[in-house]
This record gives C-alpha cells, sequence and structure tokens, in this order.
C-alpha cells in the first residue's frame, strides 16, 4: 500500500508491503527498509528494523498519530486524507451584482442620497412582502448615482432600483483578493 | 464438527507439478489485472491532470477508509474486445468501506476512451445493480463520461438489457430504499445524465462536472446556440438556479469528502442475522491448493481437500457421506459464517443429485448460505440411466437451486459444461457472487466432447449417404476449430471479459473473497415469507 | 508521632509526601480543586477533601479552607509541600493558632528569610558571605543610580518578595537603569503583589550551589550536603545534580558550614535550603534561603540514603536528629531532570492535554516521582509538571548515561516534553564537561531544534500499527448479530 506521511514538516513518499508473517518491506523516499514485527498491544509494538530491535509506544490523536521511540515523539500524518479533512473555503459568496428584489415587494425605506459613497456589504434600500423585510446591501464600494423609484413603490425581480457607480480602485482590489483566495486554495 | 484429513502428499513429483502450473497461471492472472488496472495512454493521463482531474484509483484511495478491502467486480471485462485496449470495459467497481459502511462504488475512469461508454460497460453497470438490489448495498457512483461509445449504439442502447435498464434499475433501487450517491467530476450527457438525476443526492464538481441532455455540439446544430459545456450544465447551473444537482465541489478531492460525509449520514443497516461463530483459520495452506487442483481437468482429485483449506479450522461436517459419493456436500463455517458447501468429486448421478437437492432444502429451510464449488463435466448419460430418471433427478436439483432463498455463492475451480452448470448454480441462477479460478473452463460442453459429437453425426450422415466415414483427416479438420474455439471461448478469461463472472481470482483468496461476499450479501435479508419450491417431478 | 497528615498541595511532591507517610503508618488527607478531581494525589490518599474552583486564590492557597478541611478531617499536622502557602509566614502563623502543628519552620523564620533584605541583613550579620548588594529594597530611582554605582556594573535587580526569576533584570551600563528597573517593579507587583526592587552585583558565570539543611527543634542543625542547580532556562531549574564538579572538599567544608550558620542564625527549624552562588575564583555568596522542601530534594536523598520527608516529619513531631553532622556521607552522583508538559519548539509554553500512554523509564538508580497516569489530563490551570526524573549511579558520567538512557525509555504521548531537549543538553560536550554555569543554555542552546533521526522508523512504526494493528476497527459501522466481520479484519486486502 502507499502512503505519503507528513512527519516534522515534510512529506514522505512510503510503498509498504505488509505480509502475514510480521514482516514488512518499506521503501521510504529512496531508501529500503525489512522489518520485523510484533504487536505487544493495542499502545505498543515492537520492530526489528535491518538487525536493532526497539519498542515503539503509540497512541492516536485527533490530527495523526503519536510515535514515541526512544524517548522523542513524532506525530506522522497521513498527507492523503489530511486533504480530505480540511474544510473548504468556498470562494467568496457572491452578493448579488444589482440592487433588484427577490420577490414582488414594496419599497418601505430608501437609506441612502444620491451622491453617498457606499460600503461593499452596505444596505441601501429596504423593501417588504409577505410580512418580511428585505434589507438589499450594495455590491461594491462606490457611489450612488441615481435612485430609480421611491418609498411606497411597487417594485418587481429584475427591475433595477438603484444604480451604483463602482469605485475603481475596488475592482483591483476585488480582483487580488480573487486570486489570494486561488492560492490559498 | 470433523477436520478434515488431508492425504496429499506435498513432495510428491505430481504435486510439484500442479503446483508450479498453477503458480504460473496466477501469475499470468497477476499480470493481466495489472495491465488493466494501469495500462492507459500517456496523453490520456496528461490530458486528465491538465483538466485538474484525478486519476480513478486515487479517487477510490481518497473515497474509501484508509486499510480496508476493496472487492473489485470484474476486472478484466472486456479483456481483449473492441481495440484491445478498454480495460475494465471503462469503470472501476467494486465493493469497500466508505466510513464504516459497505458500499458498492462505481467509478468511471475518464483515462480510457474518456470514459467512454461501450457496450461491455454497459453490462458493467447492470450487474453492480443487480448486486445492489440483491444484496442492498447503497451505491456510490463517480461519474466522469463523455457518453456512449457511438459507432456501437446498436449494442449500448435499443434492448431490454441496455443503457436504458440502467435508469428503470434506479428508480427500482429508489424503490427499494437503498441510497445512491452519484458524483459529477466529468460530463454526464443524455443518457448519462439521468444517472445523476435518477440519485439520491449529487455533488457537482465545479469546473469540470457538467450535466446536460444535449452537449454544446449538439446544442449548435440543432438551435444555433453556442454555449461552454459550463455554461450548459456546470455547478452553477446546477447547483444554484435548477436544483439538479444538491452539493458544490470545488475539486474532485472535496468532492469525494462530501460523498463520505453523505455516505456518513446513512443509517447503520441491519444485517441478516446468521448465528456466527469465532473465525478460525484453516489448518492446511491456502497455497496447497495449487498442487491438488489440475490445470488438465481431466484429471480428477478429491474436493474434500480444496474444502479443506478454505473453510475455518478445516472443519466439514459431511451430509451423506457415503450415498451419492460424486458429489460432495456438508456444513463448514467460513470466517465464521454458517455455509454449506457443494463440491464435485467427479459426474452427477441420480443419487448425487437428489442428495444434493435434500441438501439444498436443509440449508435453505435453515438459513444457512450456499457455497458451490464447480467442477461438473455434466450429468451421467446413457440408456441404463436414463431409464432411472436422471433427467428429472437432474431437474429435482436445478429447482431446488432456483428456488431456494439463502444468498448463494459460486465459485467455479475446474470445469462448468452443460447441465452440470445449471445444477451446481452457474450464472443463470443468480448466485449473489460468481468467481472463476484461472484454470476454469466454461461451455455447453468440453471442446473434445463438442468434436466427437459432430464428428459421431457426420459419420452417422456419410454412412446414411453411403459414404466411408471420416478418415483421421477429416476428423482432425473437424476438431480442431471446435477444440480451438472452446479453447478461447470457454477459458476464464473470457467469460471475465464477457461478465459472465464478477472476477477471476487467485484460489488463495478464495475464503477471504466468500467471507467479505457473505458479509455484503447480509445487507440484505433472507426472506422467509417466501418459502418452498418449484414443484419437484418425483 | 501524627495519627493523620494534610498535604497542603497537589501533584507529584503530594504523591511523594503520602509515599513516606505510608511507611510510617501515618494517615494522609488530600486536598483537590474542581481541575484535580482525578488527579493522582486525590487517588493515592487516604481521605481527599474538596476545596472548591480550580484557580489557586479559590483553593490551593486559601487558607481558611485547607484549615478546615484539615479541622473537619482531624489531621493534627500539615505539610504545605513547595510552592503555593509553603513560604507564607501567615499561613504557619494560622496553623500554629489553629492547634495544626505546620511540618517546616517557625512563622518567624519564614518571615525573616522571606524578605531578601531582612534575610541579607541576617547573613552580613552572622559572617555569610553576601553579594555586594543593597540592604533594603528602594523605590527612588536615584538612589537606585547611586547604590549601582557603588556596586559595579552588571547589576542584578531582584525582587524583594519572590523568586523564580520574576521581577529580575540585568543591567549592564547605566543608561539602561531607570526602564529596567520600572519594568522588574511592575513584573514583580503582579507575581508577588509587591514591587519592591533591590540590587546586586551580577556575577558572571556564576554556579547555582545549594546546602540541604536540617534543625531540629533541640538545637541540632546539620547539613546535607549541596546540589548544583546551574542548569537553568529563564531562572527556571531543569536540570539539577550532586555533588557540584565546582566544588572542592574544602570549599565544600567551608560553605557547608556557612549553610549551617546561616540556618542557625535565623533561628530556622526543619528542612531548608541555603542557596549560593559560587563565582569563577571559587569564591562564594549567600543569595537566598528557601524555606522548605525542595523540587529538587530527591538527589540529596540518593547520594545521602536519608529520606528528607521523614526527617521533616518527625522533627515536626519533636523528635531530635538521629545523626550527627559526621554521619552525612555522599556517595556516588545523582542527577534530576524536570519532565513538564511544556513545548521545547514553542518557547517552552505549557502544552496540557490528555496523556494518551505513559511509559515510565525504571531499572537500578532510577526513581521517578511522578504524578501523572496514562490516561490523565494535564489540567492548564497549573504549573504542568508531569514528574521529576532522578538517576543515582558511582560516578558522574556513569550518572549522566543512566539518565540518558532513562530519558530515551521514557514515552509520553499526548503531551508535549521538554525530554528530546534535555536528552541533547545531556549529551553536549560543555555539559559532560561539568562546564555548568547558569548562562548555560543561553549560551549552548538558545537556538535548539531537535534533530530527526528517527523520522523513518517513525514511519515505519506507523505503518506497521496501521496495517498490522487494524485501527479499521475503530471506524467500522458494527452490526448486531455480526460479531466479526471480514470487512474488518482484513485489512488492505485488495485481490
Amino acid at each position: 500500500m502507499d502512503y505519503n506521511l507528513k512527519i516534522g514538516g515534510q512529506i514522505l513518499p512510503v510503498e509498504a508491503d505488509l505480509k502475514d508473517d510480521g514482516t514488512l518491506l518499506a521503501r521510504i523516499g529512496e531508501k529500503s527498509f525489512t522489518t520485523r514485527y510484533q504487536i505487544i498491544s493495542e499502545k505498543q509494538i515492537h520492530i526489528d528494523v535491518e538487525g536493532i530491535g526497539m519498542n515503539v509506544y503509540l497512541a492516536d490523536n485527533d490530527d495523526g498519530k503519536l510515535i514515541n521511540i526512544h524517548g522523542t515523539t513524532y506525530l506522522v500524518q497521513d498527507a492523503d486524507t489530511l486533504e480530505r479533512s480540511g474544510t473548504r473555503k468556498r470562494s467568496s459568496k457572491e452578493l448579488p451584482q444589482e440592487i433588484t428584489p427577490p420577490m414582488p415587494s414594496v419599497v418601505e425605506c430608501i437609506m441612502v442620497a444620491e451622491g453617498d459613497v457606499v460600503e461593499k456589504g452596505q444596505s441601501v434600500i429596504m423593501v417588504s412582502a409577505m410580512k418580511m423585510e428585505v434589507k438589499l446591501q450594495a455590491p461594491f464600494k462606490g457611489k450612488v448615482l441615481k435612485i430609480n423609484v421611491a418609498e411606497g413603490d411597487k417594485v418587481m425581480p429584475g427591475q433595477i432600483l438603484m444604480d451604483i457607480e463602482r469605485e475603481e480602485e475596488d475592482e483591483r482590489k476585488t480582483q487580488e483578493e480573487i486570486t489570494q483566495e486561488k492560492e490559498k486554495i | 464438527m470433523d477436520i478434515i484429513e488431508s492425504k496429499i502428499d506435498t513432495n510428491s513429483g505430481d504435486y510439484k507439478k500442479k503446483y508450479s502450473a498453477m503458480e504460473s497461471l496466477v501469475a499470468d492472472l497477476k499480470k493481466e489485472l495489472k495491465k488493466a488496472r494501469d495500462e492507459r495512454p500517456q496523453k490520456d493521463i496528461d490530458r486528465l491532470a491538465a483538466q485538474g482531474k484525478m486519476p480513478v484509483r486515487k479517487k477510490l484511495d481518497l473515497l474509501l477508509d484508509r486499510n480496508t478491502p476493496f472487492l473489485e467486480i470484474a476486472p478484466l471485462a472486456a479483456r481483449g474486445m473492441y481495440d484491445g485496449k478498454v480495460h475494465a470495459a471503462g469503470l472501476v467497481s467494486g465493493i469497500g468501506i466508505v466510513e464504516g459502511r459497505e458500499v458498492l462504488v462505481v467509478a468511471s475512469d475518464a483515462t480510457i476512451k474518456g470514459g467512454a461508454v461501450y457496450p461491455m460497460g454497459v453490462k458493467k453497470n447492470l450487474r453492480c445493480q443487480t448486486i445492489c438490489m440483491e444484496n442492498r448495498l447503497p451505491m456510490v457512483n463517480l461519474l466522469d463520461s463523455a457518453g456512449a461509445y457511438l459507432p456501437l449504439q446498436s449494442e449500448i442502447f435499443p434492448d431490454i438489457d441496455d443503457g436504458g435498464r440502467i435508469f428503470y434499475n434506479q428508480a427500482v433501487i429508489s424503490k427499494m430504499g437503498i441510497p445512491q450517491i452519484t458524483a459529477v467530476m466529468g460530463l454526464c450527457t443524455a443518457g448519462g445524465a439521468y444517472v445523476p438525476a435518477m440519485s439520491d443526492e449529487v455533488v457537482h464538481v465545479k469546473g469540470t462536472g457538467a450535466i446536460f441532455l444535449g452537449g454544446p455540439p449538439l446544442v449548435k446544430a440543432a438551435t444555433g446556440e453556442e454555449v461552454t459545456a459550463d455554461q450548459l450544465g456546470g455547478a452553477e447551473v446546477h447547483c444554484i438556479e435548477s436544483g439538479v444537482s444538491d452539493y458544490f465541489a470545488e475539486d474532485d478531492a472535496h468532492a469525494i469528502a462530501i460523498v463520505r460525509k453523505i455516505v456518513g449520514t446513512l443509517p447503520k443497516n441491519e444485517k441478516a442475522r446468521l448465528t456466527m461463530r469465532e473465525p478460525k483459520a484453516p489448518i492446511y495452506d491456502a497455497k496447497e491448493i495449487y498442487g491438488i487442483v489440475s490445470e488438465d481437468l481431466k484429471i480428477p482429485y478429491d474436493c474434500r481437500e480444496v474444502i479443506a483449506r478454505i473453510v475455518d479450522g478445516s472443519e466439514f461436517l459431511e451430509f451423506k457421506e457415503l450415498y451419492g459419493p460424486t458429489l460432495v456436500c456438508g456444513f463448514a463455517y467460513i470466517h465464521g459464517y454458517p455455509v454449506g458447501i457443494l463440491g464435485n468429486n467427479g459426474i452427477l448421478f441420480s443419487d448425487s443429485a437428489l442428495k444434493a437437492t435434500q441438501f439444498i432444502q436443509i440449508c435453505d429451510r435453515r438459513k444457512i448460505p450456499l457455497v458451490f464449488l464447480q467442477n461438473i463435466n455434466g450429468y451421467i448419460i446413457g440408456r441404463q440411466y436414463e431409464r432411472l430418471g436422471i433427467t428429472k433427478d437432474g431437474h429435482k436439483m436445478v429447482n431446488a437451486v432456483s428456488t431456494c432463498t439463502v444468498p448463494k455463492f459460486t465459485v467455479i475451480i475446474g470445469a462448468s459444461f452443460g447441465a452440470g452448470n445449471y445444477g451446481m448454480c452457474g450464472r443463470a441462477y443468480s448466485p449473489r457472487f460468481l468467481w472463476m479460478w484461472p484454470n476454469a473452463q466454461i461451455g455447453v460442453m468440453g471442446g473434445e466432447q463438442a468434436a466427437g459429437v459432430l464428428i459421431t453425426l457426420k459419420n452417422d450422415q456419410n454412412a446414411k449417404a453411403g459414404l466411408p466415414p471420416l478418415t483421421a483427416e477429416e476428423e482432425a479438420f473437424i476438431r480442431m476449430p471446435i477444440a480451438e474455439a472452446a479453447k478461447k471461448e470457454g477459458d476464464a478469461y473470457y467469460s471475465t471479459a464477457n461478465i459472465w463472472d464478477d472476477g477471476v481470482i487467485d484460489p488463495v483468496d478464495t475464503r477471504n473473497i466468500l467471507g467479505l461476499a457473505i458479509s455484503a450479501a447480509l445487507n440484505a435479508p433472507i426472506r422467509d415469507d417466501v418459502t418452498g419450491f418449484g414443484i419437484f417431478r418425483m | 508521632m501524627f495519627e493523620k497528615i494534610l498535604i497542603a498541595n497537589r501533584g507529584e511532591i503530594v504523591v511523594r509526601i503520602i509515599a513516606t507517610c505510608r511507611e510510617m503508618g501515618i494517615k494522609t488527607v488530600a486536598v483537590y480543586s474542581d481541575a484535580d478531581r482525578s488527579a493522582l494525589h486525590v487517588l493515592e490518599a487516604d481521605e481527599a477533601v474538596y476545596l472548591g474552583p480550580s484557580a489557586p486564590a479559590e483553593s490551593y492557597l486559601n487558607m481558611d479552607k485547607i484549615i478546615a478541611a484539615a479541622k473537619q478531617t482531624g489531621a493534627q499536622a500539615i505539610h504545605p509541600g513547595y510552592g503555593f502557602l509553603a513560604e507564607n509566614y501567615l499561613f504557619v502563623q494560622r496553623c500554629k493558632d489553629d492547634g495544626i502543628v505546620f511540618i517546616g519552620p517557625p512563622a518567624q523564620a519564614v518571615r525573616d528569610l522571606g524578605d531578601k533584605t531582612v534575610a541579607r541583613q541576617t547573613m552580613i550579620n552572622s559572617g555569610v558571605p553576601v553579594i555586594p548588594g543593597m540592604m533594603q529594597a528602594e523605590a527612588d530611582p536615584d538612589v537606585l543610580m547611586k547604590e549601582a554605582e557603588l556596586i559595579g556594573y552588571p547589576v542584578l535587580i531582584k525582587a524583594a518578595a519572590g523568586g523564580g526569576g520574576k521581577g529580575m533584570r540585568i543591567v549592564h551600563s547605566a543608561g539602561d537603569l531607570r526602564e529596567a528597573t520600572e519594568s522588574a517593579s511592575r513584573e514583580a507587583k503582579s507575581a508577588f503583589g509587591n514591587g519592591a526592587i533591590y540590587l546586586e552585583k551580577y556575577l558572571h558565570q556564576p554556579r547555582h550551589v545549594e546546602f540541604q539543611i536540617l534543625a531540629d527543634a533541640h538545637g541540632n542543625v546539620i547539613h546535607l550536603l549541596e546540589r548544583e542547580c546551574s542548569i537553568q532556562r529563564r531562572h527556571q531549574k531543569i536540570i539539577e545534580e550532586t555533588p557540584s564538579t565546582a566544588l572542592t572538599p574544602k570549599l565544600r567544608e567551608e560553605m557547608g558550614k556557612a549553610a549551617v550558620a546561616a540556618a542557625r542564625a535565623s533561628n530556622y527549624v526543619n528542612a531548608g535550603t541555603v542557596e549560593f552562588l559560587v563565582d569563577h575564583d571559587g569564591k562564594f555568596y549567600f543569595l537566598e534561603v528557601n524555606t522548605r522542601l525542595q523540587v529538587e530534594h530527591p538527589i540529596t536523598e540518593m547520594i545521602t540514603g536519608i529520606d528528607l520527608v521523614r526527617q521533616q516529619i518527625e522533627i515536626a513531631a519533636g523528635n531530635p536528629l538521629k545523626f550527627s553532622q559526621a554521619d552525612i556521607v555522599g556517595r556516588g552522583h545523582a542527577m534530576e531532570c524536570r519532565i513538564y508538559a511544556e513545548d521545547p519548539l514553542s518557547a517552552f509554553l505549557p502544552s496540557p492535554g490528555k496523556i494518551h500512554f505513559l511509559n515510565e523509564p525504571k531499572g537500578p538508580g532510577i526513581r521517578n516521582d511522578s504524578g501523572v497516569y496514562s490516561g490523565y489530563t494535564v489540567p492548564m490551570e497549573y504549573d504542568p509538571i508531569l514528574s521529576k526524573l532522578i538517576t543515582h549511579a558511582e560516578s558522574r558520567q556513569e550518572c549522566i548515561n543512566r539518565m540518558s538512557r532513562a530519558l530515551k525509555d521514557y514515552a509520553v504521548l499526548g503531551v508535549l516534553t521538554p525530554i528530546p531537549f534535555l536528552k541533547d543538553i545531556l549529551s553536549s560536550e560543555a555539559f559532560i564537561k561539568g562546564e555548568t554555569y547558569t548562562d548555560f543554555i543561553d549560551k549552548h542552546f538558545a537556538e535548539w531544534h531537535p534533530a530527526m533521526e528517527g523520522v523513518d522508523l517513525a514511519c515505519i512504526a506507523y505503518i506497521v500499527d496501521t496495517m498490522a494493528n487494524h485501527r479499521a476497527k475503530n471506524n467500522f459501522i458494527q452490526t448486531d448479530g455480526e460479531s466479526y466481520s471480514p470487512w474488518q479484519t482484513l485489512g488492505n486486502f485488495r485481490p
């Protein structure tokens, strides 16, 4: 069986052939080892590597296996399964790019004025429908150019309630953010 | 339970000859398996990597629990078919452990013809679904398929057991309450789009996964609309807008992590309860089977020697030992599971057929799974036997095998010819699983026999027409092609290429494979509401 | 003799004291806080009394609760261990007032010796050499500046109210003095509640040598030889040994006499330790007296063969010492390594957590005073000491070998320990040569990293354990009726 073991900050490729008769043939990177092994208990094994015998104590941790040989403890992890347990950060949840209501509603309150500078995510207009109030947010930093509705108006999905001019720097920054996030993942 | 005493002399020349013959058959098998698993065109491997996709074996490594068994189904399907390069029919399938549960995994291998579906691929898929339904195993699909291999569409599309049946089965499986989880890791076009649609839960990989009834070329041809695969049926479309897919995955590894989490939510399945015992290894070395069983199927041996190297502690309670000696049957345990074993020591006579019938009824009543170790040339023929009713006695055995409700498992360890195949639970008799050993041969009758029959017929014809009987040369002329065809179409590799079995196995692994299979089969209840057999002609 | 003793402490020292009490037939009472409910000392004692929440102020430092516990259980004496209330003269007084014998020196001695400046004065009056420095604490920075000039740079700023490195600063020149005194004072205030500081001469490459003394209530005072504690990290001792490689027999005799004189001068009773600094020229200076049993007392016990805790109890019970100075002979060499739950790679930050597995070293000349067990969760509320590993052998080199071997056998899984760090110190040339000055760590091990020489072996062990020990078992969903599934037991079977 093949493993990629993470230990001491490095990842070592290991090919292992474990036989029932108590021997293990392993290739770690470029080196080959012949080992005789004995299971002593759940936390202890005895291995004989290339003629030298030693007791090894082991315990499973949340993130790997703790292995103690000659007084030094190593944390060994299975690099392949580490991959699958990492939580994925989804690429930035996109705010709707237009100020438009999600369902037919009534404009309750317009929270900004033409000419205001707004931040990304800032609530700019509140609409209500079906006994619920929904705050619509600015998708990016920018300046409010034109407000197309008035309080009390009935509005439909698809109708643009407000025009916001995106601030130029913001666009560049967003690009950077996106690239950074890609690299992290 | 009595321990089977082995009478094999491991030092005899005979033993050693057989041993090395079987050893080389097994070595060939391992080579074939390696080739089917590893031989891939470099350009396809590169293309996959360039697309950011993970190779299928790596997907399985991530999907399955670490350090657990994986029982692959039909790894040598489509061997030697088409252009000889459609290894395993383009699919990797098998039973493995995911989050502690037994699951049947079917994964497209996109490095084989882009994952295109060949006729054998359809058959393999259907076989996997049958295994799912009979054994109630959840199914996990990892899809990445270019679609049907169009030049062979007539073998893929129209018939009852062609592509359409896959979706029918999916609906039936779903109705049965068996979970189906699909990860869309590549294209799922047209028919292929239905696999995720018919599944319970779909994980869709961003960028590479796409589901659509018609792909971009078809759409352009039909409506002139120009659109990319991702725009047409990518992860965003189906996760956000259409609701066809249920989970959004960043890449293959993420998708597999999500699949694992989903499997982790499945309820623990109650297995059928058998009265188990603590497992014990056989007291004889399984590898000795190599020196017991012969490549030349005419050479007899005592099948008890094989049984002794498969069952727990080599313990076997033989049933009706002195009656019908050409069939050996009895009770034993494999990996702790109680089993009723039937093995052949020669051809079937009336008494052996009757004995088998009685034994099958007993096991059926007691809910003991049946294991058939087939090495059978057929039933006895001849005037004396016909008069004694061999036909109806053979029928009784076939009836019992067909209508019993306990799970059956068959391993063809030698010959499998004619009605013997039927009585000993061949493929058509729905054993839960069927495997072959590398020395196995299967056919309506052995090549020699078939040639003999044809030669006799020709000689009869000649006699009627007043012509002389066939010369040795003419006989050879008839015999050769038959013998060759029988050899080619009857060997284990031909069988497994056509998915007439679930795999060719190393005899040494038989015990473990049976153990895993029995355990997997217990996920389906052993029905006790359906009792009885067909009418036995007495 | 007492019938019952309460030990007002926690961890390994309580376990060690309980051992001696048991041998003497004395019943033991342990006390514990929330975090220590299943601590080893609680499990070992005959009785245990719950004190309250884990914060020391509400448990081990709470005099009312401890006295109440003693009264409640009928304990006639209290052994304070080390740390917590051991050097708190108010507590000593409380015990006396409440009719409980305090196993330690009288309150007055604790008070006098606890005040560093008072202690210095006492020593000067008794002719015990002291480090040139100030007689009393001073806050005025100008006065401090003048005193520093008198003493001569480099000077050491020390806290008057406590030790352990808190409130300590080394100042090399006048320009740094003001800031250093302010910072030291703040630190002292936060650690001891008292920001008073004073100045001393800073000695270059001194050795920290302390003498164990025993004094009974009948006027007998003896010393039980010295301990060398120079291997320190941030003024915390980590390796101690005896005898000290810095002492000649003559120097030992002189210092021993001075230690006894110091004890007498302060009317000392019971066990205590007189700490000295020894400079390059073999001149020694009084540092302080620790009016309690020290953490490193076991090494003295190993070379003298005398059970110090037993002596403490005997003295507290009013019995005279059974031996004289001439009877005290040291045989062989002993060392102690303190094993803490700390991460040597992250500046020795505490590493609390669950101990999954513990394998303690054994063999001739090995003693492990442990306060933990396999499965125990080391709490983060207190000093993370796991055990003290002590070895005793015929010579210093053999003792080093023995300790190295013992450390190699010491397996602690689940919390980090400085064992690899200690192993490297013991095998270093400087240590073997005996060059153990108080700047040992800074000089030789400031940028220490563990040698990962066993990486391949660890990988092999991982494979063997994963594949042969069949850990897949844990994750397998077992169903009733199927007791042994081959899906669990066959490991990586892939035909």
